[in-house]
């Protein structure tokens, strides 16, 4: 069950038309011929994932509670260390003070615990863990149960280590056969370096149509736009009186924060009163309501 | 197990928080009551199914399941595998039939 729903999560999100028009660079490595098969494999590779890890952590419970939550918070804490280290620890929602400090906690939090558990491929996403942390996190996570094992002193060890040995190798078989499955030219997606603004900037540089570039600047933090901030501001000011005109589907004015909007069209919306798309935090919920 | 659930309907209601903020108390409270009554995947499935697009919400319906998902794999599937790994290691004579 917990190798459907990582397959799952993985699957809708990548045949997800929307997403594969909007991120052409990261969705659309499941081909159209091949969706039932790539994925049988993702739920197989999840499932037993799970089972190598769920009974490596075991193994570590038996010999000492302790020492698995060592390992535990280790794991946790080396991840969230690296994320902070790059600049990468928020998460990408809109959200503002201690609210996102305690979401992008928890999101970082239960993304690595699930994909160290089950491999979940959506979660390479840059937003995410990262291609790079997430292939590395894989190989961790194949060689943790044995590492377990060498601490384990019980009358089915032998067992245990046929059992670990059997799930690795069936898991890199049928890692392989996914990879041949899949379309190649998205290997490159499984490890790259890229953080999560770098991520938003490469993509708003690198999409063609107005409506991806306006979700892609204007639906994430704003802090993931600062490195390409300059170009977003030119972006705005050479088309926002054609937007205005057409007023296409997806144009929000008040998602476009005052200081990108040239200052005779913040003007002109009401000034410093005009309604506005906000971000979200405690503060603002408690005083709204 | 009761503990995981616990935990899986408490960051659940964090993330309801989150998505709807922005619709006030009241679509927090109806949202809340969905996560409590253990409905959260039926209304997540439907949204999803009949592309349902609410500007005033954090995210779309496809992100909030996908979301959602995640927090049960996290919270609930995951640790409960893993107890049932330790106990099966610490009881054997459980996982055969003699």
């Amino acid at each position: 069950m917990t190798g459907l729903t990582s397959a799952m999560i993985a699957y809708d999100m990548d045949t997800d038309e929307p997403h594969r028009a909007t991120q052409p660079l990261f969705y659309g490595y499941i081909k159209d011929g091949r969706r039932g098969r790539t994925f049988f494999l993702m739920t197989m590779i999840s499932a037993l994932h799970n089972l190598s890890r769920s009974v490596g952590y075991a193994i570590l419970a038996v010999v000492d509670l302790n020492l698995a939550l060592k390992f535990f918070v280790g794991e946790v804490g080396f991840y969230l260390l690296y994320k902070i280290a790059r600049r990468d620890f928020y998460w990408w929602l809109r959200l503002e003070g201690v609210l996102s400090v305690i979401l992008s906690l928890l999101d970082r939090t239960l993304v690595k615990v699930i994909t160290d558990f089950t491999g979940c491929i959506h979660l390479r996403h840059s937003l995410e863990l990262g291609g790079l942390a997430y292939s590395s996190t894989m190989v961790w996570a194949q060689i943790f149960p044995f590492v377990a094992l060498g601490w384990y002193e019980g009358g089915n060890k032998e067992q245990l280590q046929k059992l670990l040995i059997s799930c690795f190798g069936v898991w890199l078989v049928l890692n392989g056969l996914f990879f041949c499955s899949i379309d190649r030219t998205f290997l490159r997606t499984f490890f790259t370096r890229k953080t999560g603004p770098q991520y938003i900037c490469e993509l708003f540089r690198t999409s063609t149509l107005d409506s991806a570039k306006f979700r892609t600047a204007f639906s994430k933090r704003r802090s993931f736009i600062a490195e390409c901030e300059d170009e977003v501001k030119d972006w705005v000011r050479v088309n926002i009186e054609r937007w205005r005109l057409e007023k296409p589907d997806w144009f929000k004015i008040d998602k476009i924060p005052d200081d990108i909007l040239p200052a005779e069209v913040v003007a002109e919306e009401g000034g410093a009163k005009r309604r506005r798309s906000s971000i979200i935090s405690v503060r603002s919920f408690v005083l709204k309501d | 197990m009761i503990a995981m659930i616990s935990f899986n309907t408490f960051v659940q209601l964090v993330a309801v928080l989150a998505q709807n903020k922005k619709k006030g108390w009241r679509a927090v409270l109806k949202e809340g009551l969905i996560t409590l009554l253990f409905l959260r995947p039926f209304v997540d499935a439907w949204r999803v199914y009949r592309k349902h697009d609410d500007s005033e919400t954090a995210t779309d319906s496809l992100t909030e399941m996908i979301v959602n998902k995640g927090i049960e794999l996290a919270a609930e599937s995951i640790p409960g595998c893993v107890l049932q790994c330790y106990v099966l290691l610490l009881n054997p004579s459980l996982g055969s039939s003699r």
